[in-house]
This record gives structure tokens, C-alpha cells and sequence, in this order.
């Protein structure tokens, strides 16, 4: 049975673009438009792996990071980060208190191969 | 001379009357006359030998002189520079006049016996004119009348040079003060200012009593940390950058520097201090950071225009390996959508870039125009629950626009107020509205409104919309939007203001003059 993969991103190409990379890679896709969509799909779909962009209307990605992180049925679902924002520390710099760091923080624009690899790695593929 | 001319007379007297007199009358006669001649030579030696001794080791110039102001004595250095002059008029001598100077001081003695001084011009044997100070003093008789007076010459030409170089020196200095491109001013320990020059007095209110930080800072009382209590206390200059207020109001960032003012003995009596403006350097700085922010704001926007091609593209070849027409046209629409995005941007730069020249039109609409952007954002954002609204006062009006400038201006508007809407966190939110308004005012000005409803400008963020490269994270803004705003409305002549509270929306105001 293929993987299952939740992308979370508010914009429309991104969701496209990752859908079609990782559908194409042989995954099962899902996608959220925004954090508070994304949380509860989710908690239904129960992904292997979750992209989330960090910079998102209706809850900021951080927000569903959090949510993700406790809620005990998506707390151990990994999820890398994507980030507009080039340095680590400006994602970790807003608050995170004790959560765990996401398995994986991607700057955008990606690198479509490297990206793939980071998500299969994180996924024991 | 007088002595020698009556000693001759009473010879030639005696001579003649000896044979009509007898022998002891005239021993009586020669007797008395040789008892004058002696007491007259010993008072004229006495009153000579009163100044005798020290003639020859007085430092300056010496003459006798008597009533004609005839030279009857003088000492060596005279001798040195002027020769032997005995017998001549001073004023002869010493200035080669056919008559006596004005205001002689030896006249004065002669007048009153006391002692007088003036400053004259000499001219000596080698033709050198010499400024000197005259000092006259009378020389009594024994019945206490003047019978001769002192004149005493001193040169004070190399005193005169230093005099004239020094006042020289204070005028340049005065000068240099007074016009340096800079603001100085002396203060004292009581921060007044007690002098200051002519940028100074320009810039700052200062009448006699003004202290420094009213005249700069418009406070009540010394400014915290001040530079010129710090000279005051260590004697050392001091250097800070403060921003400071004139008499117009108007801030200025200038560079202090303070030096101490010091006494013969080395005490710190005042502080110097020197303001050198700064605020274009600061100006210039300030744009060159916002720059390098714009260009780094702007490499990120690209990066992600890019990848959105990049994923279009992606998107249309998957298509077509796997036959898939749906997804060839999702991906194409990506590549469309990111070009147009690419277009707005391009378009944006070019309004902030200083090159383009406004195209103006008579007899615009601008209710057209309204329109147009209300037709064109309604569509993107039909599947949202954002309502754009539209508000125009009637009748329609007309005037000269730049139509195309105008359009990008209210795009930019609209754009930004749909993003403030995406991305209001507000969930008690369900729905937003952002109107769009057209009307005159009585002034028959143009008003132009954009009005949102979404997540508003943080406040700490409010007063840099308009120079920083703005942007929080969105797709209907190119980022460089209220740039473009501001600079199409002051081409129009106009002012663009806004009003928001974080949580509650922003609204921003165009305001275009009628053309004059």
C-alpha cells in the first residue's frame, strides 16, 4: 500500500506542484488549503509524512505545528517545514516552547529531486 | 647761546664805561656779574644733571627740548638712529615737517606741565617709518616753571605688527565662525548660549538668555547625558550623535562634538560646541539599508515566482507523459498565473523607477477606472468570503489622470486589502469587506478609498508601509505596491494616507488635486 503524504499550503501552485511530484513518486496525496483544514484532514487521513507551509491564512503554520504536535493522534506523524524565510532561527525564534523541531525545515523555492529525498528518508522509504 | 650773548654784553659794558667809573665800583660791578653767571650756570647744570644719569640707559629714544622745541639734548640710541640733531626742531627731525605736529604732547607738557603720550609715525636716518609711543615729561626750574621738557620715544612697530596680525587673526577667525557650514555655539556652565554664529542663529531660537537645550532640544531642563556637563567635568572633547529640533520644528541628526574653553589657568570656562548636520547622510543611509532589504524582499518574490513556473511546467510535462489533458491545463494555468505575477512586478518597478514619465490624459473618468479594478479583483476573489464593494459619488466627474497609473494604483490598493483579508487570523471573521470608494471633495479633489476589514498593519510596523519593502506574505501584492502608490499619486500631485488598528483593518486615502 502507498505512502500517504497531507500537504498543507495555501497556495494553489504549491499544492499542485508537491500533489503532482509525490503522486507521480507513488504516493497517495491529500491536501489542505489552510492550517485549520489541514489539522483536522490530518487527523482522518493519518498521513506518513506532512508538508507544512509555515506562512498561512486562518492559522499561521506555526499554529497547526503546535496543534500537530499535541494532539496525540497526529503528535507522532512527521512533518517538514516549508519556509519562505532563509535562516532556521526565524522559524524557532517565534515561540515553540518545549514541542519537538520538525523533522525537516525546506526553504522554498525547493529543490524538486532534493525534496523528494528529504520526504523519503523521513519516511524510511 | 643766551648766557654766552649777555656775558659779551656786560664785557663790552664795563669795557666801555671804565674810564667814566673808578676802580671800585667797577670790581664791585665785575663782582655781582660773575656772582650771576655763576649761580645762572650752576641751576641751568643742576636742572641738566637731574636727568643726566639715567639718559644714556633709558630704553627708548631721549631729547630735551626747550621752549621751540628745539632738540638741546638726546641720548645715545637717539644719536644711533636719528645723529647728532642739537640745536633742531624735532619735528623736523623726526617727521621732516615744516611745522609742529598736531597734538604734540611736548606742546601739552610746555602748556600745563604734566606728562603726556601719543602715538606717532617716525621716519629715521635710513628712511624706516617707525610707529612709536611719545611720552613728554617737564623738567622744572627751580621756581618750579617748565624750563625744558623729556621726550621719550618708543618704537612700538613690532608691538604694532603683532597688534594688526592679531586683529587680523580675530577677524578671520570671527569670519570662519560666523560662516562655517556648521553650527557652533559657546555655552556656559549654566547652558546658556553665550555666543553662537550665523547657521546657529539660522536654525535654533536664541535671543541673549536662550539655554542650548531649549534653543535645540525645545525642553525645559538639561538634556540627559549631556555632551557639554561631561567637558565641563573631565576638560576632555566629546563626540555624539543626537538628533536635534530647529525653530521650524523640523528634526536633524547631526554629530556633537564639545570642547572645553579654557582659562590662563587651564580650568574649563566654557564648552564649544559643534553640531554638524548629518541628516542627508542618515537620509541616504537609511535608503541604501532599505535597498539592500528591497532587493533581498524582491530575490525572495522572484524565487518564488520562479518556482511556481518551475511547478507549472512540472505539472503540464506530467500531463503529457501520462496523456492527461486535466492536468496539462492545470499546469499551464500555474505558468500563466506566475507570468502574470512576473508582469505585475516588472509593471511596479517601472512606476517606482525614476525613468518613467506620467502618461497624462484630460477628461478621465475616474470612475472608469474604478470600475475596471473592481470588475478585475471581484473575479479573484469570487470564491472567498470576501464582498469588494463599490462606492461612487454621482455624478461622475472628470479630470486629467494618468489612466493606466491610476489603475495600477487602486490594483495595488485592492490587492494588498485582499491579502490583509487571507490573512486576518481573526476565526470570528467569517466574512470581509473591502470597499472601494470615488468621490470629490469641496475642494474638487479627487478621493480615491480603499477600505478593509482584514488583519490590519501592526503598529510597529505603520510607519515604514511607505518606504520599507513591504510585504507580509500574499499573492494579489508585488510587494512593491504602496511604492507605487505613493509615487503615482505625487505625480498626480496628490498624497496618499492611510488609518488601521491591527485586528480591526486598514483604509488608505488617495487625495488628487484638480490639475492646476
Amino acid at each position: 500500500m502507498a505512502a500517504k503524504i497531507l500537504i498543507i499550503d495555501d497556495e494553489k501552485d504549491m499544492r499542485v506542484y508537491l500533489g503532482t511530484l509525490f503522486r507521480k513518486a507513488g504516493y497517495e496525496i491529500e491536501s489542505a488549503e489552510n492550517g485549520e483544514e489541514g489539522f483536522e484532514r490530518a487527523k482522518t487521513f493519518q498521513p506518513n509524512l506532512i508538508t507544512l507551509d509555515v506562512m498561512m491564512p486562518k492559522k499561521s503554520g506555526l499554529k497547526a505545528y503546535a496543534e500537530l504536535r499535541t494532539a496525540p493522534e497526529t503528535k507522532d506523524i512527521p512533518v517538514i517545514v516549508l519556509t519562505g524565510l532563509t535562516k532556521q532561527e526565524d522559524f524557532f525564534g517565534e515561540n515553540l516552547g518545549d514541542l519537538p523541531r520538525p523533522d525537516a525545515l525546506v526553504e522554498k523555492p525547493i529543490d524538486r529531486d532534493g525534496f523528494l529525498e528529504v520526504a523519503r528518508r523521513i519516511m524510511g522509504d | 647761546m643766551a648766557y654766552t650773548a649777555s656775558a659779551l654784553a656786560v664785557t663790552i659794558g664795563l669795557v666801555l664805561a671804565a674810564p667814566h667809573f673808578p676802580p671800585w665800583v667797577l670790581g664791585v660791578a665785575l663782582a655781582v656779574y660773575l656772582a650771576l653767571v655763576g649761580t645762572l650756570l650752576y641751576r641751568g647744570q643742576r636742572r641738566l644733571f637731574t636727568y643726566a644719569p639715567w639718559r644714556d640707559v633709558m630704553p627708548c629714544l631721549l631729547t630735551v627740548q626747550d621752549a621751540d622745541l628745539r632738540i638741546i639734548d638726546s641720548n645715545d640710541r637717539f644719536r644711533d638712529s636719528f645723529g647728532e640733531r642739537e640745536g633742531e626742531q624735532c619735528y623736523r627731525v623726526y617727521k621732516q615737517r615744516e611745522s609742529p605736529c598736531p597734538e604734540c604732547p611736548v606742546i601739552r607738557t610746555f602748556g600745563d606741565g604734566q606728562v603726556h603720550s601719543s602715538e606717532e609715525t617716525v621716519i629715521d636716518m635710513a628712511g624706516e617709518v617707525e610707529n612709536v609711543v611719545v611720552t613728554s615729561a617737564p623738567l622744572l626750574d627751580d621756581e618750579g616753571k617748565v624750563g625744558a621738557v623729556v621726550e621719550m620715544t618708543t618704537s612700538i612697530t613690532d608691538l604694532k605688527t603683532l597688534q594688526d596680525e592679531l586683529e587680523q587673526t580675530h577677524r578671520d577667525y570671527k569670519r570662519l565662525f560666523e560662516q562655517v557650514p556648521c553650527h557652533i555655539s559657546v555655552i556656559d556652565r549654566d547652558y546658556k548660549v553665550v555666543e553662537c554664529n550665523a547657521m546657529y542663529r539660522r536654525d535654533f531660537n536664541v535671543d541673549g538668555n536662550s539655554f542650548c537645550y531649549d534653543a535645540c532640544k525645545h525642553r525645559d531642563s538639561p538634556c540627559p547625558k549631556c555632551l557639554v556637563d561631561e567637558t565641563f567635568l573631565d576638560g576632555q572633547p566629546h563626540a555624539r550623535e543626537e538628533t536635534l529640533t530647529t525653530r521650524d520644528r523640523r528634526h536633524i541628526d547631526v554629530v556633537v562634538n564639545t570642547m572645553p574653553v579654557r582659562d590662563a589657568n587651564g580650568e574649563t570656562t566654557a564648552v564649544v560646541e559643534m553640531f554638524t548636520d548629518i541628516t542627508e547622510v542618515k537620509r541616504l543611509q537609511k535608503q541604501l539599508t532599505l535597498m539592500g532589504r528591497a532587493v533581498a524582499g524582491m530575490a525572495h518574490r522572484i524565487k518564488n515566482i520562479l518556482m511556481g513556473l518551475e511547478g507549472g511546467i512540472y505539472v503540464v510535462n506530467t500531463g503529457m507523459e501520462e496523456d492527461d489533458r486535466a492536468q496539462i491545463s492545470e499546469g499551464w494555468e500555474m505558468v500563466e498565473r506566475n507570468v502574470k505575477r512576473v508582469s505585475n512586478l516588472v509593471k511596479d518597478l517601472l512606476y517606482c523607477s525614476k525613468e518613467r514619465t506620467p502618461d497624462f490624459h484630460n477628461e478621465v473618468c475616474p470612475h472608469d477606472i474604478v470600475r475596471d479594478v473592481h470588475e478585475l479583483y471581484s473575479k479573484r476573489v469570487e470564491d472567498e468570503a470576501i464582498a469588494l464593494v463599490m462606492e461612487l459619488s454621482d455624478p461622475p466627474h472628470r479630470c486629467t489622470f494618468d489612466p493606466e497609473a491610476i489603475h495600477s494604483l487602486l490594483c495595488n490598493l485592492v490587492g494588498n486589502a485582499i491579502d490583509g483579508c487571507r490573512f486576518d487570523p481573526d476565526e470570528s471573521k467569517t466574512t470581509h469587506e473591502i470597499a472601494l470608494r470615488c468621490y470629490r471633495d469641496e475642494r474638487g479633489s479627487t478621493i480615491l478609498e480603499v477600505e478593509d476589514d482584514g488583519v490590519g498593519i501592526p503598529e510597529d510596523m505603520s510607519d515604514k508601509v511607505f518606504e520599507d519593502f513591504f510585504s507580509t506574505k500574499g499573492t494579489e501584492g508585488t510587494g512593491v505596491g504602496l511604492l507605487v502608490v505613493q509615487k503615482v499619486a505625487h505625480e498626480h500631485g496628490g498624497s496618499v494616507t492611510f488609518r488601521s488598528k491591527p485586528g480591526e483593518g486598514t483604509a488608505f486615502k488617495v487625495i488628487i488635486p484638480p490639475a492646476s
